[in-house]
């Protein structure tokens, strides 16, 4: 019987063990796949649309940098034109134009399967914003649709990767796949979208590790779904009381109190990385290593599968009750890594402590005055 | 040690039904049919290649002609028993292929259910444009991404899990074929399966009846709600006619609204913290 109970153990494990989430997705063609036959194209940019100062050719400018750290060494080069853009005129370009969905790719490929053509066409009826500050997001309580996340979407057609529902992902719903620490939100290309332009474009040198508060949830249709991560109780798994404050969750946490932190971990470039991880309590939504170290672990991640995991940390039984902080992560927290980015190795959950009978200890501080050692005056001269 | 056993095997079971659904896009089939000029199931008989005519600075552009025998009506007035629709996106005459990003494919052969809006005028016809075509492989739905179609406890209508069937993963553009390439990792998600989704355990993959009744059903309550909204006449388009692309109209956006960054007060600690990391490109590995 113990035989019998074990190989259904295993079997249960295995079934866990086993499962798969699905990856990037591209298009077969012959015995390849629908790409570019070099890893440098120029985007034409019509400065009808993205004219000399304006924030969307900020914006565009980002979008594409972002686009371009992708761990294949893909590269677009913009290049600004006053020619109008059309479909099928044999540029690849980008424009601002009237259309249903907030963006449109339109790619062309001939009978070897290599890309000719790609125009992105970004609607012009959708409120966007293409600020990088948090507060013009909608996500952190904003009005505006993250320009730089829906065209970043577009650009990973624009180089042959198609719509993914199973990972979190820009090629799913992208204005939810972005980082965030301070009052920052940049978008950025990910991991599993990287890992597809290594796999239409080969490898190159280039290293990058990333946390974000996003994960995946789900899928509408073609689109993976994402969703904060969670502060959760370590003991039941469930997620802890919180209020919303700008769209954000803020989770009621007592002083002392072990905690479930829920990140996402994400190797956007090359190699396997094996790097600490250090947990942080803020007084600000800015996480750095200056911020007080609650926690250390080592984490390795392969640059393929995008990483939600928790780990547990101790609120400090020394904060102030009733207060707002911030619980967050660094990754490679020594530096010791050159990356592409090292401003996407942070980010944060906030908290607030809760007031409960030991906020009314009092702890007397007593402001301690260095002695001073009397000296000679011939010494004093010196 | 039945009682162990049993929890085992339960385990297991809510193991292997969690990972049986892992989606959560919802289909309202009730504003679908709102929006719809005709909703039809039916077989692809033809699926043609015409490319536009060049107007203006407007190139020839390469389009897709899908016609339909029409099996089943259940939305709309139709006159002939086929019905064809224009997509932007096709084969040239040199053998070059255009696609748009969300444009649904389709083979001679398939079996669809269509919910259709602007034929003709519109560059993807579909209600939502792939979201607005139903598969139908061996009596049960899919979407166009080869996801199943299921009913949640609830009765809500979402998207599945993604089948790794042949017929729903490959498409053909003239006699070349293609597919959709779903590349696979395995997951190691840290706490064991994190990212699953249990809100849909119970759900069931729908069969053609079984959708066929909730269609009917959401489009009667549609009429009922908002009778002079489903009036509109779908029409067929003739693959044989010249017809011309709409032309691009690039334009310029206003700037957005300035940024509002509230003022939080901060300790001079806090100050020097920001500064840092501004100074250093937001690196937050502070020395």
């Amino acid at each position: 019987m113990n035989k019998y109970l074990a190989a259904i153990s295993i079997f249960s494990a295995l079934a866990i063990m086993t499962g798969h989430v699905n990856a990037y997705t591209t298009t077969a063609c012959g015995g390849g796949d629908v790409k570019w036959s070099s890893k440098t194209r120029t985007l034409y940019a019509y400065t009808g649309s993205f004219p000399s100062g304006s924030s969307y050719r900020t914006a565009l400018i980002d979008a594409v940098n972002r686009l371009n750290e992708n761990a294949a060494g893909f590269t677009f080069n913009i290049v600004y034109t006053n020619t109008v853009p059309s479909l099928g005129n044999g540029r690849s370009e980008v424009w601002i134009e009237n259309i249903s969905p907030p963006g449109v790719t339109n790619y062309w490929w001939n009978g070897s399967c290599n890309m000719t053509e790609a125009d992105i066409r970004m609607d012009s009826s959708v409120t966007w914003t293409t600020s990088t500050l948090k507060t013009a997001n909608w996500n952190y309580g904003g009005a505006g649709r993250p320009f730089q996340t829906t065209l970043l979407h577009e650009l990973g057609h624009a180089i042959g990767l198609g719509h993914e529902a199973d990972e979190y992902n820009i090629m799913g719903q992208d204005w939810d796949h972005i980082h965030t620490n301070g009052s920052t939100a940049r978008a950025y290309f990910g991991e599993d979208a990287s890992d597809g332009s290594v796999y239409l474009y080969g490898a190159s040198s280039d290293q990058d590790l990333g946390i974000v508060h996003w994960k995946w949830t789900g899928s509408s249709g073609a689109y993976s779904t994402h969703g904060r991560t969670r502060l959760l109780d370590p003991s039941t798994n469930i997620e802890l009381p919180y209020d919303l404050v700008n769209e954000e969750r803020r989770y009621k946490v007592d002083r002392g109190q072990t905690v479930k932190v829920e990140l996402t971990y994400e190797n956007n470039g090359n190699n396997y990385q094996y790097q600490d991880v250090g947990y942080y309590v803020s007084t600000n939504d800015y996480i750095s290593t200056w911020d007080t170290l609650l926690a250390t672990r080592n984490l390795g991640l392969s640059p393929d599968n995008v990483y939600t995991s928790s780990y547990n940390v101790t609120i400090p039984g020394d904060l102030s009750c009733s207060t707002n902080y911030w619980l967050g992560a660094v990754i490679d927290k020594d530096g010791s890594l050159s990356e592409n980015n090292e401003w996407n190795n942070a980010s944060y959950i906030p908290i607030r402590t809760n007031w409960n009978w030991s906020c009314l200890v009092f702890v007397p501080v007593i402001p301690l005055t260095p002695l001073t050692p009397i000296v000679t005056s011939s010494l004093a001269t010196q | 040690m039945k009682k162990k056993l049993f929890l085992v095997m339960a385990g297991t079971l809510l193991a292997l039904q969690a990972h049986a659904y892992q989606f959560s896009g919802k289909y309202d089939i009730g504003k679908m049919s709102e929006e719809a000029n005709l909703v039809f199931r039916g077989t692809v008989i033809a699926v043609d290649y015409r490319s536009s005519r060049a107007k203006g600075q407007q190139r020839p552009l390469p389009h897709t002609f899908v016609t339909f025998q029409v099996e089943d009506v259940l939305h709309g007035d139709l006159k002939s028993n086929q019905f064809t629709l224009r997509f932007l996106g096709g084969k040239t005459k040199k053998g070059e292929i255009m696609m748009t990003s969300a444009q649904p494919k389709f083979d001679v052969g398939d079996q669809d259910l269509v919910f259709v809006k602007g034929n003709g005028i519109s560059e993807c016809p579909l209600v939502g444009c792939s979201q607005g075509r139903f598969r139908i492989l061996n009596g049960l739905l899919y979407n166009e991404d080869g996801q199943q179609i299921v009913q949640d406890e609830k009765g809500a209508i979402k998207s599945g899990k993604t089948e790794a069937l042949e017929a729903l993963n490959s498409f053909h553009i003239g006699k070349q074929r293609f597919s959709r390439l779903h590349h696979k990792e395995r997951s190691k998600d840290g706490n064991g399966y994190e990212i699953r989704r249990d809100d849909l355990v119970g759900a069931y993959h729908l069969d053609e009846g079984s959708f066929t009744g909730l269609v009917r059903s959401n489009i009667t309550k549609a009429l009922q709600k908002a009778p002079q909204s489903m009036r509109e006449v779908a029409r067929s388009v003739d693959k044989n006619r010249p017809f011309s692309a709409v032309q691009s109209k690039p334009v310029a956006l206003p700037e957005p609204e300035a940024d509002f960054d509230p003022a939080v007060e901060m300790s001079e600690e806090e100050l020097n913290e920001v500064k840092a990391m501004e100074k250093s490109g937001g690196n937050p590995v502070l020395k």
